[in-house]
């Protein structure tokens, strides 16, 4: 019996390159094998029709109806707001009674965790792999053992830099230059519309150093700067957390004084920490710069960013969503339907603000509106 | 026999090299002031700021020093004891800080709470709890030390791995923010004073007094000279060594409540990350042996501020943070180089000769 499961999860395995990983678990000696393997050849002749396996929900959920799939999701850590919501966002979406059975890691601000993950999951024979990657590079070994084993790997939120780009079947996120070119969009208006001060110096709060979202919003600032000829005082890392975001601006604004009128803040737990300096010298944070006030641009998009952008002490909060639960589903659906996809995907974004006289900013010719924060959207926020 | 002058004093003790190395090290910013056309003093001056969060306020890089170095400052007084004691080290403070921090502000929050302003039991329960929490620790650290034996690093490298994790379930792996302006007040400001330096004067002051006015800091000392000399002279070196590992831990859970309350949070990933790297330094710095016997509570507290003078000069400076550990590296070889034997060795010879 546990032969003819065998035969049978391998002729699956041929017919179905996409999974074959749960075929071989299916025929590995567990209760009932025959039958699964019965139920897993009729799967893989429905499957070449339509998808009778999947339906989208309202939510954008993509909801499976066949045998459960199997994701291991390897998560950063726990570190922020942010990331506690794309957690959740990934924990809801894959829930049992959506037809998934997820293995969440939490890596805890470490490769070596991540990498311990991806080989867990291959052992555990997975159907999916998706991986939120703390730093771009020393992935080629683990995802080429992931290839080998034949279990696709989801890229997730922040990217890998390979030599072989096969190593990975997709990637999901944000694009993370395009924000910081809305941000800056959003300041040029600013400037040339709404102030008289046309070269405010910039201080520029980066986020840790090498990771895709401080390389795309860094660059899109420096891009910004050098086409308009803004002052840039200076780039300092406050690791995308409050304490050392608090300590490096205060530093900087001792040291550059009054020069200093918009700060340029990677995310929104260092904008908290920019703010507690800001009071701490004794200025504030606005949009009037003719009355001293400091402007603070900021991206994530929190609740308590918004809080701060509704209170007029963050000028204007782009997005960053972590809501990609919803979208993976998608992708996976189309992988397992065999459907094309793309190689890059990218999740929508937004951008709030409480100055209403900005309702768009334009980036490469193609408009962006500039969502008006409220009081409603702030305590409809689920992140 | 002739009265020294009071510079001979000083040359004479052990705390001359580790002010010098704190001199110097704000030396480079008087320099820097020149170079920019600043106020040479600039670095020294103390102001009163007016805040619009907290009032008038002390302002000015001393006052930074003593604010952010306040953590490594309380650590090292724990650390120095330890290292005397029992000639190793505590590795496991930092995680423990992240562990009390985490604790105090699961008890303010409630469990599973990621973010409140409400405080669930009254502050001091929770602050008091989370001290406690490092005198457990630290009990933990002690008995596999002092009573089972246990080569100190490896005895603490089990809290150095496990706490951080401990930490990070009871806060049900996020970060527990408590919004509550009381809970502030511990990293903020008592009047125009920032709160973090009364708390470790305080510490500082009440371990020294316990140190000078009873036989403890002598008890310590002989201990980790010959821990079985002492035993047979009627010390109760297990105990002794116990005792020190306590206050270690408790100065961590101290260390680690001020921490927290700077970021009104427990970050369990980032709360005293690296910092028994700094504690450690900082017993080294002070001129101390890390072989055990003979310490200088003071120079410890030196040695933690010239570690933070680093930093905030480096900041000034404007070295961006990634490349800051490699200049702070090259300073802190000069410095202990400084004060290695060879050195003075050498530096004592060239007296002799120019004295004949």
């Amino acid at each position: 019996m546990i032969l003819s499961g065998l035969v049978l999860a391998g002729l699956c395995g041929c017919a179905r390159q996409a999974s074959h990983s749960r075929e071989e678990r299916a025929g590995s000696g567990e209760a009932g094998e025959d039958q699964t393997g019965e139920e897993l050849s009729a799967f893989s002749e429905e499957t070449q029709g339509s998808s009778p396996e999947f339906y989208v929900n309202g939510s954008g959920i993509a909801i499976r109806r066949g045998e459960q799939l199997t994701i291991g999701f390897s998560q950063i850590g726990a570190e922020s707001d942010w990331r506690l919501a794309s957690s959740a966002s990934v924990e809801s979406t894959f829930s049992i009674e959506n037809g998934y059975n997820l293995i969440f890691d939490n890596a805890q601000q470490k490769q070596e965790n991540q990498i311990k993950a991806i080989r867990e999951f291959i052992d555990q024979g997975v159907d999916y792999i998706v991986l939120d990657p703390i730093v771009e590079t020393g992935w080629t070994s683990s995802l080429r053992e992931a290839k080998e084993a034949g279990i696709p790997v989801i890229i997730a939120d922040r990217e890998v830099r390979l030599d072989d780009e096969d190593l990975y079947t997709a990637w999901i996120g944000s694009d993370f230059r395009l924000e910081g070119e809305r941000a800056c969009a959003w300041l040029k208006e600013y400037l040339d519309s709404h102030t008289d001060d046309m070269n405010p110096g910039i201080l520029h709060i980066q986020g840790t150093e090498g990771s895709s979202a401080q390389i795309g919003r860094s660059q899109a600032l420096f891009d910004a700067a050098r086409e308009n000829g803004w002052t840039i005082l200076q780039s300092v890392s406050g690791d995308f957390v409050q304490a050392k975001g608090k300590e490096v601006a205060l530093e900087a604004l001792k040291r550059y004084g009054d020069e200093v009128r918009v700060i340029y803040c990677e995310n929104d737990n260092m904008a908290y920490g920019v703010l507690e300096a800001i009071s701490e010298v004794g200025k504030t944070a606005g949009m009037d710069l003719e009355k001293g006030e400091i402007l603070i641009l900021s991206f994530d998009s929190a609740t308590g960013g918004l809080e701060e952008t509704l209170n007029g002490q963050i000028a204007a909060d782009t997005e960053c969503n972590p809501l990609y639960g919803p979208a993976l589903s998608r992708l996976i659906m189309d992988l397992e339907t065999g459907e094309p996809i793309e190689k890059k995907n990218y999740c929508e974004e937004e951008q709030f603000s409480a100055f209403a006289p900005i309702q768009s900013v334009t980036v490469d010719g193609v408009r962006y509106p500039v969502t008006m924060v409220t009081e409603e959207l702030v305590r409809k926020r689920s992140y | 026999m002739k009265k020294k002058s009071s510079f001979g004093r000083l040359s004479g003790s052990n705390l001359l090299l580790p002010i010098v190395s704190l001199i110097l090290v704000m030396g480079v910013n008087v320099i820097f002031d020149i170079a920019s056309g600043n106020n040479p003093f600039s670095f020294f001056m103390i102001t009163l700021q007016n805040t619009t969060s907290n009032g008038v306020v002390l302002y000015g890089r001393i006052i930074d020093i003593l604010n952010r170095g306040s953590e490594a400052a309380i650590l090292a007084i724990g650390m120095t004891l330890v290292v005397s004691s029992s000639a190793g080290t505590d590795i496991s403070v930092g995680s423990v800080m992240s562990l009390c921090a985490s604790f105090c502000c699961m008890l303010l929050a409630g469990y599973g709470v990621s973010s409140t302003n409400e405080l669930a039991v009254p502050l001091f329960v929770g602050v008091l709890a989370g001290i406690l929490m490092g005198v457990l620790c630290g009990a933990f650290n002690g008995t596999l030390v002092a009573v089972f034996q246990i080569q100190p690093m490896v005895a603490t490298l089990i809290l150095y791995s496990a706490a951080r994790a401990i930490g990070l379930l009871l806060c049900n792996d996020l970060i527990v923010y408590v919004r509550n302006p009381s809970y502030a007040f511990f990293g903020g400001f008592l009047g125009p004073i920032p709160t973090p330096i009364i708390i470790t004067l305080i510490c500082v002051l009440v371990m020294s007094l316990l140190l000078r006015k009873t036989a403890l800091g002598l008890y310590i000392q002989s201990v980790g000279i010959n821990r079985r000399a002492s035993r047979i002279s009627g010390l109760n070196s297990t105990r002794i060594i116990f005792l020190t590992y306590v206050l270690c831990g408790m100065f961590a859970g101290i260390a680690g409540i001020v921490n927290s309350s700077r970021i009104t949070s427990a970050d369990s990933n980032n709360i005293g990350l690296y910092l028994e790297m700094d504690a450690i330094l900082a017993v080294a710095l002070g001129g101390n042996s890390l072989g055990g016997g003979r310490f200088n509570l003071a120079g410890s507290i030196i040695g933690a501020y010239t570690i933070q003078a680093i930093t905030t000069t480096l900041y000034a400076l404007g070295v961006s943070t990634t490349q800051a550990p490699v200049f702070k590296a090259i300073i802190v070889i000069l410095i202990v180089s400084i004060q290695s034997e060879p050195v003075k060795a050498f530096m004592k010879k060239r007296r002799a000769v120019r004295a004949v």
